[in-house]
């Protein structure tokens, strides 16, 4: 598998989104709940996409290790 | 000049962090705009006539953030950008900024850090318009010059007196200094430091005429 360490770079660099997703988005929740006018729609809004992206990142990260996995299965199949 | 709306530019082309940095100036009282791609961003045309500045995602697929921002330096009077990449990728960052970006950050962004470069991306924005505004409005001045005024203009600026340019262009003193009082009172301009600051802020070049023979 030659193409796997820039496929895991970009798998990793994938994870950067739902997470930014995730901080910015609870980030303004707490800004949204420190106002006088809480909307609670755009906060059941926001809660519901960070479930969204966190469930996003479970997937890349799953697929990060299912590739680590098969690398050092690999390893052991042919050994030196 | 406060009747201009302050708009923050989204450009990423991720929908779930366009969405999230939206909200997140959204709650600290900003307008945003959304876009999924720099081309989108470049067909609207939106950020010439407005203040604000521009968060751009580096890594894009078809037109990319450094594209997007070598692509606006070379139209006048930008706003700023301020770029958000997924890896820290020193060498992108370093041509980023040299290229006139004002911050970058690498995902995810913690919310006081990206404000803070916002509320700074607008103050470089406010100075970047108002020169911008001084260039406009002084080429808009010399665009009212007749072809006549225009020359005494540039003699005037190159610091030649009314006798030698009537010499120079082959008519009377006294045609010149009327041409000179209209000119003056076009350009809005009380003397010749005024006209030498003008000429400069329109990119007019005032060593046009080499000095008289000593």
């Amino acid at each position: 598998m030659p193409e796997s360490p820039s496929v895991l770079a970009a798998l990793v660099h994938e994870l950067n989104q739902p997470l930014t997703a995730i901080l910015s988005n609870a980030q303004a929740a707490q800004r949204f709940l420190a106002s006088d006018q809480v909307d609670l729609e755009e906060l059941r809004e926001i809660l519901s996409d960070i479930v969204t992206d966190d469930k996003r990142a479970a997937v890349i990260v799953r697929s990060i290790g299912a590739m680590l996995q098969q690398s050092s299965d690999d390893r052991k199949e042919r050994p030196k | 000049m406060n009747a201009i709306p302050v708009i923050i530019y989204i450009i990423d082309d991720d929908a779930e962090v366009r969405k999230a940095l939206s909200r997140l100036l959204r709650s600290a009282g900003y307008t945003t705009r959304l876009f999924g791609s720099a081309g989108e961003f470049l067909v609207s045309g939106e950020a010439r006539f407005s203040a604000g500045c521009i968060l751009l995602d580096l890594a894009m697929p078809g037109l990319n953030g450094l594209e997007l921002q070598e692509h606006l330096a070379a139209s006048d009077c930008q706003r700023p950008i301020i770029f958000l990449t997924g890896n820290g990728d020193i060498s992108k960052s370093v041509r980023a900024m040299k290229a006139g970006a004002v911050n970058f950050f690498t995902k995810p962004v913690d919310d006081n850090e990206l404000l803070k470069a916002v509320e700074e991306a607008l103050r470089v924005d406010a100075s970047v318009r108002a020169s911008c505004m001084r260039r406009h409005s002084a080429s808009a001045k010399l665009e009212t010059l007749t072809p006549r005024e225009r020359q005494v203009f540039e003699k005037v600026v190159a610091g030649r007196l009314n006798k030698q340019i009537a010499a120079d262009l082959g008519i009377v003193e006294k045609t010149i200094k009327v041409h000179r009082s209209r000119m003056m009172r076009k350009m809005n301009a009380t003397s010749v430091v005024d006209l030498v600051h003008l000429a400069s802020l329109a990119g007019v070049n005032p060593n046009i005429y080499p000095k008289a023979q000593a």
